[in-house]
């Protein structure tokens, strides 16, 4: 703000449609008509952003155990847990259909649209040590929908002991060191819950800004503090009564419930972290102590500036100005009733602020590239995408039915399924740009995910109903595509543009796109084997496949 | 045609392809320079595998005299791999059971170890680094921090492109058609190894070896064919000068790729395949064999392109290397497999002396086990492998496999040689002068070796 500036209460009103969609687009898997309508009829940002906090919340677990109902004699798949092989390649292929069905239909939009953004940040994923467990995988997830809006601590600690987690970063069944050898514990998790999930490298000013002594960042801990933190982490196996667990993992149970404490495997000696300067007494126990050291990364002023920038990038913007994430990180370090953490603060205040509400900082570079999974989330949520009855075969063997796009997503092109990064560092990281924009100072981590196989094909298969895209990989996406079919057929072509640009882009689509779209209309609309059918398939994909599109603002 | 043999060529469509596009703006292949003439006129190219994550080298290079195995064997524990399994090289070492491969390579004399290379900004001892007063790396041990410095070929923070693309800067005019096709990259995923170069990278996929139109799959003019092509394509060309710089610079990556296919329309007709290389069934991200087929199927055709290019540098990803759960094995088995089949393509190829293999990776890893598998560490082996590199040879000192010994700050290994004395060996092989060392790695003249002599000159 300039000196002499009144600050103004800022206003959370819907002004108009384009902005409702735009505002959509961030909060949701994707504006449609009647989202937009719903909004503007609301008139009020927060009062939005309050409703979706008290909704229910979809658990992918439970949709598939509800969902999934046996065939040819098999029993439902809730009720067949210990049928071990046929339960877990079930669960490991209806991941996906749950993921789906629950992005495009379920009404909890903004709770699950914060879990994405957070499984991109507490990173575990079907690659690695948890390819074979997907029930581990589908309540890890489930616990970042049921702790998105809850306080940042409490979800800290929920997927510290989450044995996915335990998994994944290899500290399930981490013993202190033995003094007749020379093993020492694990660092893995001690280093990544401070590098990736909380603090990361460099100490940093509350706007996010690196802190400098002698023109040089300052790092946040040293190895020595990993180390230390190394010990924190040990005594934790799953639950099934037995360390380090020759029996690790081996049932649903274990796979799906908070790990639990060995004491004796737990190193109970001092440690410090944090530069030292962080004490964690002898003679604690495995819980007292990983809650001690949590708390401390928990209260590092670094946190709220750090996921203040990770959620933003996530949501709204690649490139926030400081001011931005000051204002995120100060709802972090106080929610306004002197509490630290609270998610749902944080929330409303990234979607609140008035660069991400107004675009005022610097509009030539607000904005972010669509991660490719968000494209066909929107395609089916906009044109209402009619899913189908699929069987799940086990090799000649029909074995569970239920309700499915069958899509498997961008997934199928290696590029982006929901958990299914390669590594821990996510499918990018927020520091992620090609070359050209870093020497400008500008990140842009999405495009790490564009290029060759990309998204554009995906859309233009699924948007035609493309015969070999979609009797290939037996996909049941229908789209509703009447009001469209009715425009082109009363030649309402401008018109038709005009309703998609909002829908889809917020209105924000280049004046010269839009012209292209209208010219390639007007000249191909009596073509051969032309149909308005097609063609409003084709309007849909040219608009979706553009850049304008790509970058959502 | 097998389901998954299907799936995998519709996998592999491009983007070109699924529009239909005909792209127009063809490169031109006309202006023919001459190049800056290398130190002698014949080929050479440098291939370099990532091992990502921080490899377990100490679990592939292993010493097998009875008082030092013991040592190494006490010191791993249970990760310890079993003495009468492992291959012999030399009367002090051998390789894991399922590395038979690279023995055969470094029996033949084919294959080469490094021993102790790493990150570091001036000549620095455990001893020193626990005094805290030389300077080293900043956040040693996080993957993304080594990494990179590896990429850049500098861990002093001071350099943000790839050396493999200052390599190519100064091998090649900018103006040289030559200088396109000079840096490749068959990964997933951007590399910075190629990051900040005058020319960008030739990042492809088998994808581009036969650029193949949708059509087939109903793609083409069902879908709107050229026409919607021709708009899709017009969007982009506009939005190449869009006012937002993020916008910009992605359509402009976008149009490249457009081009990619018809740059290399023809290039890759009738291109053979290898025997040998293999998918392993534990492998994550793009297989090591199939990356290495690309490259070696480019060889194959490298005087199709453009310019003639004679040095090329090649840039392969393999991930999974960061064992913190488990043992190298799987790892350390496909590495030695598919070096072999490079090996053999190059002999097949006649060009094994042309054609010279190394590996990098974040870091090497800590000497002890945390349990079931190792944490992030320092120093490493690298292993280089060519009919050009003097093989059947360990460069430098091995180090002792103990904890705090004169190797080692505590149990991780303190690097003896700097990353920048490894990559100048062979950048200097591959015709750069000393001066052209000196800019291309920043940082090599704080270090006393210049060349650890591993390749013929």
């Amino acid at each position: 703000m300039k000196r002499g500036e009144v600050e103004k209460r800022p206003s959370y009103r819907v002004r108009s449609a384009e902005e409702a969609s735009a505002f959509l687009s961030r909060a949701t898997f994707g504006a449609t008509e009647e989202s937009i309508r719903e909004l503007k009829r609301m008139g009020n940002y927060r009062r939005w952003i309050r409703r979706e906090f008290k909704k229910k919340p979809s658990y992918h677990l439970e949709w598939i155990l509800h969902h999934a109902k046996g065939v040819d004699g098999t029993e439902d798949l809730k009720d067949d847990p210990e049928g071990w092989q046929r339960y877990s390649d079930a669960l490991g292929t209806m991941q996906r259909d749950a993921w789906w069905d629950i992005v495009v239909h379920r009404s909890d939009q903004l709770r699950q649209r914060v879990a994405f953004a957070l499984s991109e940040i507490l990173v575990i994923s079907r690659n690695g040590p948890l390819l074979s467990f997907p029930d581990a995988r589908l309540s890890y997830y489930d616990l970042l929908v049921r702790h998105a809006f809850d306080n940042f601590e409490t979800l800290l600690r929920a997927v510290t002991y989450h044995p996915a987690m335990g998994k994944y970063l290899s500290y399930l069944g981490n013993a202190k060191a033995n003094p007749r050898s020379d093993r020492h514990p694990d660092e893995n998790y001690a280093r990544e819950v401070m590098q990736l999930f909380t603090i990361g490298l460099y100490e940093l000013n509350p706007d996010g800004t690196q802190k400098l002594r002698d023109g040089r960042p300052i790092p946040t801990y040293t190895q020595q503090d990993i180390r230390e933190m190394a010990r924190v982490f040990t005594g934790l196996s799953d639950d099934n009564g037995e360390f380090p667990a020759e029996a690790a993992f081996s049932d649903f149970h274990s796979r799906t419930s908070p790990m639990i404490s060995f004491e004796e495997y737990h190193d109970r000696g001092e440690k410090r972290i944090l530069h030292g300067r962080k004490i964690i007494p002898a003679g604690g126990d495995t819980v007292s102590d990983i809650n001690t050291a949590l708390h401390h990364l928990f209260m590092h002023p670094n946190v709220g500036p750090f996921l203040a920038r990770r959620l933003i990038q996530r949501l709204v913007t690649s490139n926030p100005s400081p001011r931005y994430i000051a204002h995120v990180a100060r709802a972090f370090n106080d929610n306004g009733e002197g509490v630290r953490g609270d998610l749902k603060a944080v929330i409303e205040a990234i979607l609140l602020d008035e660069e991400a509400l107004r675009e005022r900082h610097d509009p030539k570079i607000f904005g972010k590239f669509r991660e490719p999974l968000l494209y066909p989330a929107h395609l089916f949520r906009a044109f209402h995408a009619k899913n189908g009855i699929h069987t799940l075969r086990q090799g000649e063997e029909k074995v569970y039915r239920y309700r499915s796009f069958n899509f498997n997503g961008t997934g199928m092109m290696r590029q982006e399924g929901p958990l299914e990064a390669l590594t821990v560092f996510n499918y990018f990281t927020p520091d992620d740009g090609p070359y050209a924009l870093k020497k400008k100072g500008l990140v842009a981590p999405e495009l790490e995910l564009y290029g060759k196989q990309g998204i554009d094909d995906v859309i233009i298969g699924l948007v035609t109903e493309n015969s070999y895209v979609y009797r290939l990989f037996h996909i049941t996406a229908h789209l509703q595509l009447q009001r469209e079919i009715a425009l082109i057929a009363r030649k309402r072509y401008r018109r038709l543009i005009d309703r998609l640009d909002l829908i889809l882009t917020g209105s924000r689509l280049n004046p010269r796109t839009k012209q292209a779209a209208l010219h390639y209309i007007k000249r191909h609309i009596r073509d051969k084997q032309m149909t308005h059918e097609k063609m409003a398939r084709l309007v849909i994909g040219l608009i979706m496949t553009s850049p304008d599109y790509a970058f959502q603002r | 045609m097998h389901p998954n043999k299907k799936r995998r060529d519709f996998l592999k469509q491009s983007v070109t392809g699924a529009l239909g596009v005909a792209v127009s703006s063809l490169p031109s292949n006309a202006a023919e320079t001459t190049p800056r003439p290398p130190s002698d006129e014949g080929y050479k190219a440098l291939v370099c595998i990532l091992l990502e994550g921080g490899a377990d080298t100490f679990n592939m290079l292993i010493p097998r005299q009875k008082k030092s195995y013991r040592k190494y064997k006490q010191l791993r524990g249970e990760l310890a791999v079993a003495r009468d399994t492992l291959l012999p090289i030399d009367t002090e070492y051998g390789f894991r059971g399922n590395m038979g491969e690279m023995q055969r390579l470094y029996r033949g004399k084919k294959l080469a170890v490094v021993a102790n290379v790493g990150t570091l900004v001036e000549p620095v001892t455990p001893r020193e680094v626990r005094e805290g007063n030389k300077r080293i790396p900043f956040e040693l041990f996080a993957h993304n921090t080594q990494r990179n410095q590896w990429m850049f070929g500098d861990a002093t923070g001071n350099t943000h492109s790839g050396w493999g693309a200052r390599a190519a800067d100064r091998l090649y005019a900018s103006s040289d058609p030559a200088r396109s096709y000079s840096t490749v990259d068959t990964a997933d995923v951007n590399t910075l190894l190629f990051a900040g170069g005058r020319k960008d990278p030739l990042h492809f996929t088998e994808a581009n070896i036969s650029p193949d139109t949708m059509r087939r799959y109903g793609f083409g003019p069902e879908s709107g064919g050229g026409a919607f092509g021709k708009v899709y394509q017009h969007l982009y060309a506009l939005h190449q000068s869009d006012r937002n710089p993020l916008q910009a610079t992605m359509a402009r990556q976008r149009i490249r790729e457009l081009n990619l296919p018809i740059k290399l329309e023809g290039l890759f007709d009738g291109v053979r395949d290898f025997d040998g290389f293999t998918t392993g069934v534990h492998e994550v991200g793009k297989p090591l064999g199939s990356q290495l087929e690309l490259v070696a199927q480019t060889l194959s055709v490298k005087d199709r392109f453009p310019g003639r290019p004679r040095r090329q540098i090649f840039f392969v990803d393999h991930h999974n290397w960061d064992t913190h759960d488990s043992d190298n094995r799987h790892q350390a088995g496909y590495l030695s497999d598919s070096l072999g089949a490079f090996q053999r393509a190059m002999e097949a190829l006649e060009m094994e002396e042309e054609v010279t293999v190394l590996t990098l990776s974040d870091f090497g890893r800590s000497l002890t086990p945390n349990g079931a598998g190792t944490d992030h560490g320092w120093g490493t082996f690298a292993f280089v492998m060519g009919g050009a590199v003097k093989g059947g040879e360990i460069y430098g000192k091995m180090p002792r496999i103990e904890r705090n010994s004169p190797d080692a700050w505590y149990d991780r290994l303190v690097p003896a040689f700097a990353m920048e004395s490894y990559l100048a060996t062979l950048l200097s092989w591959m015709g750069l002068s000393e001066e052209e060392l000196d800019l291309v790695l920043p940082n090599l003249r704080s270090f006393p070796t210049r060349n650890l002599g591993f390749m013929r000159e």
